[in-house]
């Protein structure tokens, strides 16, 4: 991560303005054991509480941290009920990142954020018919499954 | 250059005041 994604210049630009970047050793106590690192690279998203809502474990690749990070982001924005805020992170991973790691899962939450909005099932099945078309192999898209009968 | 912070209280103070959240990294330093 230090040597490939985090110099890349898209990936400062994005941290910048996005997330304050914190970095500890994997031993650094009492985090490490807070939080239940058992390997590197973890990176987690936390909201400004400290709590935990997104974590990847491995290396990422510049061009999928960043939708990981907007994944994280919206993450805490759709805990939070922050709805709006939430839909913007997930529509920008979809728009921005269509062949990203991320993209699915954003895709199945940008559904639920819209129905959440609305009380409107009709976006809970076109997130299924969108993962279907586009992401048959994904987990999301088979936990979207029971939205087609909507 | 990312300017990582490296003590989780102030980045903590600062995700409260710039309304962010936090990347947490975990890395192996050797």
């Amino acid at each position: 991560m230090d040597a490939v994604t985090y110099p890349d210049d898209k990936v400062v630009d994005f941290i910048g303005k996005n997330v304050v970047p914190l970095k500890l050793s994997f031993d650094a106590k009492p985090m490490a054991d807070d939080y239940i690192v058992k390997w590197t690279p973890t990176l987690i998203t936390l909201n400004g509480g400290g709590k935990e809502h997104h974590r990847t474990v491995g290396f990422l690749p510049p061009e999928e941290l960043i939708p990981s990070l907007l994944l994280g982001i919206g993450k805490v924005y759709f805990d939070q009920d922050r709805i709006a805020d939430a839909l913007k992170c997930f529509e920008k991973i979809v728009k921005e990142y269509p062949k990203s790691d991320s993209t699915a899962e954003a895709l199945y939450l940008k559904g639920v954020s819209e129905y959440k909005k609305t009380h409107d099932a009709k976006p809970l099945k076109l997130a299924y018919e969108l993962l279907q078309a586009g992401y048959p192999s994904s987990v999301w898209t088979k936990r979207a499954y029971p939205y087609r009968l909507l | 250059m990312i300017q990582w912070e490296t003590d989780p209280d102030k980045a903590l103070a600062r995700a409260g005041s710039e309304g962010k959240s936090i990347l947490l990294f975990f890395h192996n330093p050797d």
